[in-house]
């Protein structure tokens, strides 16, 4: 997992903004379907439990976004291996 | 064998990060392909069209032919040019059901604060900094 931060520190400035809106819009499309599925309205949370409504949402992202890359970097690896062999 | 699979799976992949990385490729590519596309078929159709005239020997409209297939040409490189300049709107995803949280008051862009922001607190975070700001 340490390696994966230390490349994602070398990759350049615009790639990370850009990862960083697409994570936010989707962490943003999350929290509204989580208030659609609750029949609530925008009105019934305060600035301070939407910020950390979204902020959660887009943790819990990077988390998937983390084990994907992983995953497919060990298929990857094993692809490699049996082509190898 | 299975390295072919390898390098499809490359390919695909790297298309992929690519459309992620620059969400206007979808639309270029599009744009080239769908005008490299007409530019062969009028190509294609000013051949046979020439062929015909050869065997038949019917050349009366052999100047205008030129004339009409460089206009279509240039005509899909303008609508080209113009396609890929003209910005496109800036379109959020909608997820079911999403007007329903909306009032007069709030709207989608209640969400832009959300969007601008550099980091967002979470609840723990946010518990941390009022206690620091209550000492």
């Amino acid at each position: 997992m340490g390696t994966l931060t230390e490349l994602l520190k070398k990759a350049p400035q615009s790639v990370k903004d850009k990862y960083k809106i697409k994570i936010r819009e989707k962490a943003i499309e999350r929290v509204k379907e989580k208030i659609v599925k609750h029949n609530k309205k925008l009105e019934d949370y305060s600035d301070d439990e939407m910020e950390a409504m979204i902020a959660e949402a887009e943790n819990g992202l990077n988390e998937d976004v983390r084990t994907t890359v992983l995953t497919a970097l060990l298929i990857g690896a094993g692809i490699e291996i049996v082509a190898g062999g | 064998m299975v390295k072919k699979i390898n390098q499809i799976i490359t390919l695909i992949l790297g298309t992929k990060l690519m459309m992620w990385a620059v969400p206007d490729s979808k639309r270029f590519i599009k744009g080239i392909a769908i005008t490299v596309v007409a530019i062969l078929l009028v190509v294609y159709f000013h051949g046979e069209y020439l062929r015909w005239a050869e065997l038949s020997g019917n050349t009366t409209y052999l100047s205008i032919s030129y004339i009409i297939k460089n206009l279509i040409i240039l005509i899909s490189l303008i609508i080209l040019f113009i396609y890929l300049k003209k910005t496109k709107k800036k379109v959020y995803p909608k997820v079911k059901g999403e007007e329903k949280i909306y009032t007069k008051n709030a709207n989608e862009d209640y969400f832009d604060k959300f969007r601008d922001k550099e980091k967002l607190r979470t609840k723990a975070e946010q518990i941390l900094e009022k206690d620091e700001k209550e000492k």
